[in-house]
This record gives structure tokens, sequence and C-alpha cells, in this order.
């Protein structure tokens, strides 16, 4: 019986795309501890904005208290611009940063 | 009778208070001041963005500064009118109680509030801005005896950091009892 021989096979390596992976990497809202803001505001402040349970709201707070920062929500830039806002119109200290 | 804070239906009240109580809540207004104080405006309206990714970011954090922290300052503003005309308002009962002592009491209506608490919270951040209320330093200051000899340039200084601190702790007592009851 003769044999035929497998197509050969090949692959055609295509340029790789240039994408900038950063545009889809996600923003987080982080609240920066100060000596000043009452740790009961904050926790209010929070669960106001966000609207988290208490539990989830204390639990931020005391990381910024703790560490020194709190991340409060990841999402859309765009959103978490906005959020941002809304801390700072309450005189916390918020920043929005990219996800490691 | 002591300076009291109760809610009440649709206002809280602050009773009990005495003359010097009112100059102390007037006072808030100048503390809030950010007038010849970068570092407490820079607390207030800070970038939205870390010191690190600031040059990156550079056009965002300007735009920022355009639209948000010129919005929240007309905001903030806002918050310090509204907690004048209730401390303006501040009914003087000198003459219904008879008593020796003038007695003053303030009605806030409950949607006041917030601007309440952030015209407190301004002259908190500016005092702690203005008087280094929470480094070492300052620290240190209360927790050694006083030196005995001392300028009296030192003195004035001293005294003008302890009326601060006092005013500090006022506005950080009335705030806590705030966050409790009517926020």
């Amino acid at each position: 019986m003769p044999t035929i021989a497998p197509p050969e096979r090949r692959t055609k390596v295509l340029p790789q795309e240039k994408t900038d992976s950063t545009l889809s990497q996600p923003w987080q809202v982080v609240i920066h501890d100060d000596p000043v803001n009452l740790m009961s505001y904050v926790t209010l402040v929070i669960r106001k904005i966000f609207g988290y349970e208490e539990k989830e709201a204390e639990r931020i707070m005391m990381s910024v208290h703790k560490t020194g920062r709190g991340i409060a929500w990841t999402g859309a830039r765009e959103k978490a611009e906005h959020y941002a806002r809304e801390l700072q119109a309450h005189q916390l200290l918020a920043t929005i940063e990219k996800t490691n | 009778m002591r300076l009291s804070l109760h809610r009440d239906l649709g206002f809280w009240r602050m009773s009990g208070l005495l003359g010097i109580h009112i100059d102390v809540l007037r006072q808030a207004v100048l503390d809030a001041s950010m007038t010849d104080c970068a570092e407490g405006r820079a607390r207030v309206y800070p970038k939205p963005v870390s010191d690190k990714d600031a040059a990156r970011e550079a056009e965002f954090v300007e735009d920022w500064k355009e639209f948000v922290s010129d919005e929240l300052e007309n905001q903030f503003a806002g918050d310090v009118g509204v907690f004048m005309t209730d401390i303006d308002a501040a009914e003087d009962l000198r003459d219904a109680k008879g008593g020796k002592s003038p007695q003053h009491r303030i009605d806030v209506p409950l949607d006041h509030s917030w601007a309440w608490y952030s015209t407190l919270n301004q002259a908190r951040l500016m005092l702690d801005q203005k008087f280094r209320l929470h480094t070492p330093e300052t620290a240190e200051l209360f927790a050694n005896e006083p030196r005995q000899k001392v300028s009296e340039a030192e003195a004035a200084a001293h005294m003008e950091l302890v009326m601060a601190l006092e005013r500090y702790e006022f506005f950080s007592a009335i705030q806590g009892w705030m966050v409790a009851h009517v926020l």
C-alpha cells in the first residue's frame, strides 16, 4: 500500500499586534491615612459613597489606619475618577492608580 | 448648665453655650482659611494620583485642578457660609433665663449637618497643617515639663499652639457626636 506523505504543516508567524495592555488594566481607588479625619467618619463616608455594608467599610478603614492606605474600589478608570472626586469632596485623601 | 448636644425633629441643638464657645466656633471660619498656607491647600485639594504617577498623568492632574478642585473650593466655601449663618442665628438666652453668665443656643437644621462637618473639618485640617499638630516635635512639646525660663515670644507661641490644640479638640468632639447622631 502506497504511503501518502502528510501535508507539510506550515505555520505563519504573524507580526504581533502592538497593544497597550495597560489600557484594559483596571484602576483602583486608594484612600490614604491622615491624622485628622475621624475613623468613624471615614467608615461612614465609605459606606455612603460605595454603598458597602458596615463591616466591609470598617475593614477598608482599618486597612487605611493600619497600613496607611486602603483600596476602596477597583474597576474602570472613569468610575474610579468619579469615586476619587466624591471622596475628596468629603475631605478624605484619595487617589486613583492602575492595579499591579 | 453645661454645653450639650441633642438631636430633635428636623434639627439638632447645641445648648448651654457660653460666649466663649460662640467665639471659638466663629474662629473655625478663620482657621479654615487657606490664605498663606500652601501645604494646607495641597491637603484639602489633593492631586488625584500619587506623586510617583503625577508626571505621567500631568494633563489629568491639570484638568483635575481646573475642574474638580475649583468646584470643591466653591463647595467648601458654601459650607462655611451655611455654618456662619447658623452661628449668626445663635439665640442669646440671657434675658429668658436671667442667669449670671450669658447662655446661647444654636439650632442646626439637619440638612446643614454636612456643611457643619465640612467646615469644622476644614478648620481641623488647616490647624493640623499650620501648627503641625501631629509631628513628633509638637508631641514632645506637650510631653515635657515647660522650661522655667522662656522668652516672651516663646511663651506667646506656646500659648497660641495650646489654643489651637484646644480648638482642634473642641471641633473634633462636636464632629464625633455628629457622626454618631446626625450624619
